[in-house]
């Protein structure tokens, strides 16, 4: 088989949600030509960005978004342990958590793996991350992005919250803010003070790559 | 005290009744799903009011004396913690140990079902259930005799003192303030029990890919428990009010084409015998429904509630002649925005999913957390559909 037609087969085994078809060709190009390694990368990202399109189209639902990203999340590591550093150029550092108070993180797991495919460096600060933690990353971690998750409705408050201590730290001319999750809507968007907010994970994936291109 | 609770009580009952029907009352009914938002409403912490019944119905009272509502959302959801620290429960995170004394409960989404308990699951849920499930899920039944019987005869003795002061508390309520209770039963679906339970949120997804056989078998399984739950926790003979309450979860999440298979025969078959047997339901939609309107609309008529999340306006049209609506009310507007906002949103909602009945105002959301309402917007709302909403012939 030649390499491209493996790469095309690749990124139509994800976005037809054929888990053991994609692992096995992940496993081939690792076996027979890892110097492929970040093409296949690149082929799972447009495999996954089909999947996003379906999902904006009503095709698909969160379950295949889930299951997409639980074959992105087997074959990532299979692929990155074979390739060199510097390999990829990265799309740009965020920092994500799910906000105080809220322990919920499927939604917020979901968009890290997402974004990792797409060449985003996730900086995952975990769940019930207090607005102080927040700060001490961006310190440190340098990120172009935050992202804010939450599932409940008490996450809007800690959301407000952390924007405010991002901002009282002096940092938010620094970075852009993204907040998601079921309680966010237009209105908490206003509220919270962030610069997008979405409750669909591709839809935010999105808004993150535009962000990266300017 | 109100004046004349006997007969107030009656007009509402009669008001409820007639919209659930599909029919116009006198005015739209008004009843907000209040869970633990009551703590803070009261003056008390979400910990206070889980280890503390007197404390709890105080402010479940506190809320009936001060709304004026059709009907009180029964404080079941405020989970009593003594029942799940004497059988050392590990799924529920409960105000005070787990969480900040002032948070609503939370869930982890955990697995204690393997893929591998499928074939035992399916063979024969009630055994599995309570050998497998129940001494990992409850870590004090797992431990050897005496301990786990103590801790069983612990958690039956916290559970039945808990129904005995809550069912004083809701009889007096009925006579004192002539507001009944919406709801009384639960159950749920079979696919949510699975989900919830036993191989969680993230396992039931995947398993829908990998293994739907086994998930559509475990449904199947799970079908007669599901019905038993329902009418053993309604107590008493079946009747249409109070409303048995389903919360669903997992619909939303699966295509069309996937509810159909896993979810859909399995909940509408609960949902029509509960009906043929003489009771209603109360379906707890959570987020978007609307690819999924079509199945809704062929439920049984007359029978059945939806508490919709989101898009009220387009429900009315595309299964309003089928279940009676009830929400309108968002968190965020209720908790974020002016009376005035509120009384706007009232007004577009009730103008559009009031005509010929079938509709109740209400919030799309139960209220959990301090901001998820402010009083004054749940007042002005309440004031203005008592004049706004009423029906004229």
């Amino acid at each position: 088989m030649t390499q491209g037609t493996r790469l095309e087969q690749l990124s139509a085994a994800l976005a037809e949600l054929d888990e053991p078809r994609a692992l096995e060709l992940v496993d081939e190009i690792v076996a027979e030509s890892p110097e492929t390694a970040g093409e296949a990368v690149d082929a799972i990202q447009a495999g996954m960005d089909e999947v996003g399109r379906r999902y904006q189209d009503g095709d698909y639902f969160l379950a295949e978004m889930i299951f997409a990203a639980e074959v992105v999340r087997q074959a990532m590591p299979r692929l990155t342990a074979v390739m060199a550093t510097g390999d990829r150029k990265s799309l740009g550092r965020v920092v994500m958590g799910t906000v105080k108070g809220d322990l919920h993180d499927i939604g917020k797991n979901l968009v890290s793996v997402m974004m990792t495919a797409a060449g985003f460096d996730i900086v995952d600060l975990g769940i019930d991350v207090t607005p102080e933690r927040f700060v001490q990353a961006i310190k440190e971690q340098q990120p172009q992005i935050v992202g804010l998750s939450g599932l409940l409705t008490l996450s809007v408050d800690a959301m407000v919250d952390t924007v405010q201590a991002i901002q009282e730290a002096g940092l938010r001319d620094q970075v852009k803010v993204i907040i998601g999750g079921n309680p966010v809507t237009e209105h908490i968007h206003g509220v919270v003070g962030s610069d997008a907010w979405t409750n669909n994970a591709a839809e935010g994936l999105a808004i993150c790559q535009r962000w990266a291109e300017v | 005290m109100v004046d004349n609770p006997q007969q107030l009580l009656q007009d509402r009952l009669q008001r409820l009744n007639t919209t659930i029907s599909l029919e116009e009352p006198d005015r739209v009914p008004v009843c907000f799903g209040t869970e633990t938002w009551i703590a803070s409403y009261s003056g008390f912490t979400v910990q206070e009011m889980v280890y503390d019944y007197g404390k709890l119905i105080a402010a479940a009272e506190k809320v009936i004396q001060d709304f004026d509502w059709d009907a009180h959302w029964p404080p079941l959801g405020i989970w009593p913690a003594p029942i799940f620290d004497a059988v050392g429960q590990t799924q529920y995170l409960v105000a005070g140990s787990d969480l900040d004394p002032a948070s609503t409960f939370q869930w982890q989404d955990r697995s204690p079902m393997k893929v591998e308990d499928y074939p035992a699951f399916i063979a024969d849920p009630m055994r599995f259930i309570f050998e497998e499930m129940m001494p990992k899920r409850s870590l004090e039944l797992g431990k050897p005799w005496p301990r786990n019987a103590v801790a069983l005869a612990k958690g039956a003795l916290a559970f039945g003192m808990y129904l005995t002061t809550l069912g004083g508390a809701f009889a007096r309520w009925t006579e004192v303030y002539g507001t009944p209770p919406l709801l009384a039963g639960i159950s749920d679906p079979p696919m949510d029990f699975l989900s919830d339970h036993y191989r969680g949120f993230q396992g039931i997804m995947l398993d829908i890919k990998r293994h739907p056989d086994e998930v559509v078998a475990a449904c199947e399984a799970m079908y007669p428990l599901a019905l038993r739950m329902a009418m053993a926790s309604f107590g008493g003979p079946p009747a249409p009010f109070p409303l048995v309450f389903l919360p669903l979860h997992v619909p939303t999440y699966l295509r069309p084409v996937d509810f159909e298979k896993f979810y859909w025969p399995t909940f509408s078959r609960l949902v029509n015998d509960l009906a043929a047997a003489g009771y209603k339901c109360l379906l707890f939609l959570e987020g978007d429904w609307e690819p999924h309107f079509p199945f809704l609309a062929q439920l049984p008529k007359g029978h059945v509630v939806g508490m919709l999340e989101r898009k009220i306006i387009e429900a009315k049209e595309a299964i309003g002649d089928t279940i009676c609506l009830a929400g309108g009310l968002d968190t965020d507007l209720l908790g974020y925005g002016t009376p005035d906002e509120c009384v706007a949103q009232a007004k577009k909602v009730i103008d559009a999913c009031a005509p010929g009945g079938g509709f109740i105002l209400g919030g799309g959301k139960a209220l959990l957390s301090p901001n998820d309402a402010k009083p004054e917007n749940l007042q002005a709302v309440t004031q203005f559909v008592q004049e706004y909403g009423v029906y004229h012939d």
